[in-house]
């Protein structure tokens, strides 16, 4: 009985308690409320006959009040009349004698509640004496049997209500903790399978759409999203491997021939062989630094310094920066920039690398004469755009979510300078700024990126 | 030039002194930040090199330390934090550069040279280079009393290199001055706008005033 230990069993045991005791409460005011209402009723009844008696005694007399008493009073459980002289010797009436009064309770002078024990049965009785005059005292009562009997079946009904409650109650708690159970349990054996290193395992979502399949389904989302972190992580590392050995590699054999020319011919080292292998370590740093910003900017772990960036003046800017550059591949660059400024929230040195990485990828991998490079600064009510496109070779559209991955070099640019961290570190940089990048067939033929950034980046100009 | 250099690491220290020896520049050592204050204090120095971790005090609260008690040599922080956020955090603290590990040692000389000479000249409402004359308020250039038709960024570009005349400027730090760029695009931008600068300075006339300095950077001089 494991399921006497679960959180579900332990809550549902709680309400049950809490459920007994409101119960217990709102049974024990319907029982006060209900004998008090019976009493009162009683009370009136009793009241009324004494009345009735005390105004025929007065109107036609004893021998007329006797008659009535002896007439109405044949059934002890009706009504119950005593009538005695000053004495106490009974004159009339179905009630034989008063107990003494110390085995009654009176509540004012006149209303008493005394215990009678009949022949066969005991009961209580509640009455009224009346003093009709300095010789005759009337009682007149009513036996309790009919509260009393309420109230026992009251109590019964309290006491198997409890029992109901008791046994539903560890019931109920018994299946939601078995229900409970079995679906954690679910979770539970996914997890260690995933402990155990199958990290393929998945966590049954069940058809009930409740919030145990929503927390499956995140789960598995969260798996899925992990398992390809690791999958990515694992690509990384071949990727560095392969990319910052290949320069080392090439450093290394470098240094070999110049060491086999030194040693053999006595060879002069020149300074321009120590620029060629210093420009080899640089390329490897360089390699490292965009690494190291990557996981920076991706981590997230320190806030971005931002200020407010005139993203056209900075695009206007870039451009005249990229301008010879862009000459010299022989292409055309066009520009379009609202004349208004579009001031967004930004760090101004990480967006100028964005974009200018984007305008370096053109003019290596696309530009040559006759070529076109576009940007385009947009805004629309909700967003501000900028396009960056070509009428280069482009890349194919299945390639388009490989370009952003870290390393995601396209096989024909291998052989080409760079280290295929440029787009990447471009995605990452924008992805910070709470934008939205996407690579897509340019209008005019060749590779358009799409970066869009919200506008409640914007900030209103007076 | 003597300076002053505050690094933790022994082996870099060391290489840095020698690298500086090599090009006449004298230097002491400081192993830490607080030895780096009291040394401030006791001995003038034209610039200091500071690291920015290192024990007892690091190089930012070094250098908000030394400004608060009113020194103002100029300060070049090295550090392998190369991050352009810690960059703008080492200049907002008082620093007047930022160079990150590894480096080049001609490019940490050249800024030196600059910081030292930015220490000593005033502000200056014109230039001269031999025959290059530099209006500072018109942005005006003439060489040889003949107007040079140079954009403003060329004009800025090349009032950079007339300001340390004679002095090697890096590609970076051309890049860092003239188009407030903090990082290294990885084409050689700043030699096609030299170029274009070239052709309006020098084509045409016998000498070169603008020289390359190979593997480093460029660098004007009359001669």
């Amino acid at each position: 009985m494991h399921y006497l230990k679960t959180t579900s069993f332990r809550t549902t045991l709680i309400y049950m308690v809490l459920f007994s005791l409101s119960a217990f409460l709102v049974i024990t005011l319907i029982y006060v409320q209900t004998t008090n209402l019976l009493r009162q009723e009683l009370d009136t009844r009793v009241a009324l006959e004494a009345e009735r008696l005390k105004m025929l005694y007065v109107e036609r007399g004893e021998s007329e009040l006797r008659r009535d008493i002896d007439r109405s009073g044949d059934d002890p459980r009706a009504a119950i009349y005593w009538l005695a002289d000053n004495m106490g010797v009974k004159i009339a009436g179905n009630l034989d004698r008063i107990p003494s009064l110390k085995s009654s309770r009176s509540f004012d002078e006149n209303w008493v509640e005394f215990y009678f024990l009949d022949a066969d049965q005991k009961a209580t009785i509640r009455g009224q004496f009346i003093d009709l005059s300095d010789q005759l005292r009337l009682f007149v009562g009513r036996d309790l049997a009919a509260r009393d009997r309420i109230a026992a079946s009251f109590i019964q009904s309290a006491f198997i209500a409890f029992l109901l409650i008791i046994v539903l109650g560890v019931a109920g708690g018994i299946i939601i903790a078995r229900n409970m159970q079995n679906r954690l349990g679910r979770i539970n054996h996914a997890a260690m399978r995933i402990m155990e290193g199958d990290l393929e395992q998945r966590i049954d979502v069940g058809a009930s759409n409740d919030e145990f399949d929503t927390l499956a389904r995140n789960l598995n989302m969260m798996l899925d999203r992990i398992s390809e972190l690791l999958t990515a992580m694992r690509d990384v590392s071949e990727n560095i491997a392969h990319d910052l050995r290949t320069p080392l590699n090439r450093l290394r054999a470098r240094l070999d021939v110049i060491n086999t020319h030194v040693t053999r011919e006595g060879y002069q080292v020149s300074g321009e062989d120590i620029e060629g292998l210093q420009g080899e370590i640089d390329n490897v740093l360089l390699t490292f630094s965009a690494l190291l910003s990557l996981a920076r900017l991706e981590s997230g772990a320190a806030p971005l310094l931002t200020e407010d960036v005139d993203l056209s003046l900075l695009v206007r800017e870039l451009a005249s920066l990229y301008e010879p550059l862009v000459e010299e591949t022989g292409a055309d660059m066009a520009l379009w920039v609202p004349d208004e400024p579009l001031v967004i929230l930004a760090s101004r040195p990480l967006l100028s690398q964005a974009i200018g990485n984007l305008i370096e990828n053109a003019c290596k991998y696309a530009l040559a004469p006759n070529k076109h490079l576009n940007i385009r600064l947009s805004h629309s009510q909700n967003t501000i755009s900028l396009l960056v496109e070509d009428d280069g070779p482009g890349i194919p559209e299945a390639d388009f979510a490989r370009a952003l991955r870290r390393f995601g070099r396209l096989d024909e640019s291998r052989a080409m300078p760079g280290n295929g961290l440029g787009l990447p570190l471009v995605y990452a940089i924008i992805l910070r700024h709470g934008g939205t990048m996407s690579l897509e067939k340019a209008t005019i033929g060749g590779l358009g990126v799409r970066i869009d950034f919200p506008i409640h980046n914007l900030i209103k100009q007076e | 030039m003597h300076i002053l250099l505050a690094e933790d690491d022994i082996k870099t220290a060391l290489s840095v002194q020698e690298g500086l020896g090599l090009h006449g520049i004298t230097s002491s050592h400081a192993g830490d930040g607080a030895l780096a204050f009291d040394l401030c204090r006791k001995e003038s120095f034209d610039v200091l090199i500071v690291d920015r971790m290192m024990p007892k005090m690091d190089g930012l609260s070094l250098i908000t330390a030394l400004r608060e008690s009113g020194i103002q040599t100029p300060v070049l922080i090295l550090s392998a934090l190369g991050e352009v956020d810690d960059r703008v955090l080492g200049l907002r603290a008082g620093a007047d550069d930022y160079l990150v590990k590894p480096f080049a040692l001609d490019e940490l000389i050249a800024r030196l040279e600059v910081l030292v000479r930015r220490n000593q000249g005033g502000d200056q409402s014109a230039l001269v280079c031999g025959p290059l004359h530099l209006d500072m308020l018109k942005r005006q250039a003439r060489r040889d009393n003949e107007i040079l038709d140079l954009m403003p960024r060329e004009f800025a570009m090349l009032s950079y290199l007339v300001e340390n005349a004679g002095q090697v400027v890096t590609r970076t730090m051309l890049l860092e001055h003239i188009f407030q760029l903090q990082f290294d695009p990885q084409t050689n931008i700043i030699d096609v706008h030299m170029s274009r600068l070239r052709a309006k300075v020098d084509k045409g006339f016998p000498i070169a005033l603008i020289k390359t300095v190979r593997g480093i950077g460029y660098k004007i001089d009359e001669h």
